[in-house]
């Protein structure tokens, strides 16, 4: 029995024991508006929140934990290795030392909106989770819209960072905060155009009929070109969307403090540093869905693959992180506006003509415009940033 | 829709609305908005209309309160301070406002509603479909409006830009 099972039977036995045990037991003080069907939809519901609300966390404590021996064995150190064997026990250390710090609100901070903004960026980065399919009937709501709930919730986030930046009455995290919205409202346009691509020629919103149009061997969306595209512009953007390096200027140290999060301590930090974990680990599984098939794939169960795609999609934010210089503020937006856009926009023309086309010649035309274009787009944005680079020498 | 449910959240939507226009910091009164916003987008839910909703979150709150606090951010160069609430131009916005209020009253009131169409909720594919099929024209038309809405605020910013090169040195 596959482990796919065993969590669709948790979920029939709660919803069982609602009907046949519950039920009756409360019956006679239950109001008559509750029918045994809503209590049963209410147990299942309770069963999808509290697998994501425990699995969730769990996987982002121990992803703390993964970046800091990655990003430390790629600069020659160990990472942590004091608390427990190869240093386990550290996130749960960490989440002590935040739990236990002294919580500090600027003076003359805004205190109500300086509270709400680490409660607001959480709330949507913990929603998202519930139109992500772990396996075959494994989502918690298989939403007729599901691509654009979970692009309507990420664009929420933006507003609490500005909120956080604004509150603190401090002009490193006020800078921080206009930087992040600036950035997370540019690279939001490539990131939606090209989840568009995909759900353009699937013909639908849902991530699970996403998923069941990517069977077979070659059958993920990443083997078409324009797939492998619209990937890499999703990738990228969702690494500028998440405020990852290279594109965390908005919490740039050597310049900014830590950003928008500067006067923010104990816990309250802590639900930043959730959120930013949370969100980049949805945006990993929503790729996987999109791009590497979901759950599809062959020998392990569903929920094996789902979870190993996105890890191999965070080790390569990892690797991104450990490698990359951070970029500058000009190069950041001229990379989205006079880059991403442009090819993100080629890749839905590319998307469209080749589903016109027999799939071997429309293999070859797609590959072969969408390579022209990259090529194409890189020289302007190479001259700019040269004549910059000369200019400069010159004074 | 829940009855309790629409008055739940009808509450909490009018009072946000009443804190935005009596707050005294624009950030609160922008930040009340979006939970206006939020309250109507809960409201299309409870209506059975998701794809309404999200595209509300997305828009109004992704890109129009993030909009909005940017100009502030432009304009008001002092942060957080509290500005007057009445302009001099108050009784134009009041006639305004009341006139729209009688229209939409009116039209609330005037006719005899008919009464919903039973279980025919069109979903995302259809709305899809009649968009670009039935009412392709007026969506093309929307679409050239934002070009050129969009190619004349470049043509403006480069003329501002040319003339503050041509002052700076």
């Amino acid at each position: 029995m596959s482990m796919d099972n065993v969590w669709i039977a948790i979920k029939q036995a709660a919803v069982g024991a609602a009907r046949d045990v519950l039920y009756p037991l409360l019956d006679p003080v239950l109001p008559a508006w509750i029918t045994p069907e809503r209590l049963m939809m209410f147990a299942s519901a309770v069963i999808s929140v509290v697998s994501i609300l425990v699995i969730v966390p769990l996987v982002m404590m121990y992803l703390t934990w993964a970046e800091r021996k990655v990003v430390g064995r790629m600069q020659n150190r160990f990472g942590p290795n004091r608390v427990g064997w190869f240093g386990l026990l550290q996130p749960i250390a960490d989440a002590v030392k935040m739990l236990t710090k002294e919580d500090i609100v600027p003076a003359r901070g805004d205190r109500f909106v300086h509270l709400m903004a680490p409660v607001l960026i959480l709330v949507p980065t913990l929603l998202v989770y519930a139109v992500i399919p772990f396996g075959e009937g494994m989502i918690a709501a298989d939403l007729d819209i599901g691509v654009l709930y979970f692009l309507a919730l990420s664009s929420v986030t933006t507003l609490a960072v500005f909120m956080a930046g604004w509150a603190s009455r401090n002009k490193y995290s006020f800078l921080g905060g206009m930087r992040a919205v600036a950035q997370m409202v540019s690279y939001e346009i490539p990131l939606v155009i090209a989840a568009v691509v995909v759900v353009m020629r699937v013909g639908s919103l849902s991530t699970v009929a996403i998923v069941e149009a990517q069977a077979g061997l070659f059958g993920w969306f990443v083997f078409q070109p324009w797939g492998l595209f619209a990937f890499l512009i999703f990738l990228a953007a969702m690494t500028a969307e998440a405020n990852r390096s290279p594109f965390d200027l908005p919490e740039g140290e050597s310049e900014l403090v830590a950003g928008f999060h500067t006067e923010y301590s104990g816990m309250k930090f802590g639900m930043f540093y959730l959120a930013e974990y949370f969100s980049a680990l949805a945006q990993c599984f929503l790729a996987a869905t999109l791009f590497f098939g979901g759950w599809k794939g062959p020998l392990l169960p569903g929920w094996i693959w789902i979870f190993l795609k996105t890890f191999v999609l965070v080790f390569v934010l990892f690797l991104f992180r450990g490698t990359f210089p951070r970029v500058r503020v000009d190069q950041l937006m001229g990379f989205t506006w006079k880059f991403l856009l442009p090819l993100a926009l080629t890749t839905v023309f590319v998307a469209g003509l080749t589903y016109y086309l027999p799939p071997v010649p429309g293999w070859i035309v797609g590959a072969v415009l969408l390579t022209g274009t990259f090529f194409v787009l890189m020289l302007p944005n190479r001259r700019v940033t040269l004549v910059r680079r000369a200019c400069r020498l010159e004074n | 829709m829940n009855q309790w449910l629409f008055v739940l959240l009808a509450l909490v939507i009018v009072s946000a609305a009443v804190l935005a226009v009596t707050l005294r910091n624009l950030i609160h009164s922008v930040l009340s908005l979006i939970v206006v916003f939020l309250g109507t987008a809960a409201v299309y839910v409870g209506l059975e209309a998701p794809f309404i909703a999200a595209v509300q979150v997305l828009i109004y709150v992704g890109a129009i309160a993030i909009l909005l606090l940017f100009a502030l951010m432009l304009v008001r160069a002092k942060m957080g301070q509290p500005t007057p609430h009445v302009t001099g131009s108050w009784w134009l916005g009041f006639i305004l406002a009341s006139a729209l209020f009688v229209i939409l009253a009116a039209a609330a009131f005037g006719i005899d509603r008919p009464a919903p169409p039973a279980a025919d909720v069109p979903d995302v594919a259809a709305l899809g479909t009649d968009l670009l099929r039935q009412w392709v024209m007026p969506f093309e038309a929307a679409s050239l409006l934002l070009t050129a809405a969009m190619i004349g605020a470049i043509a403006v910013a480069i003329e501002l830009r040319r003339q503050s090169r041509r002052s700076a040195p």
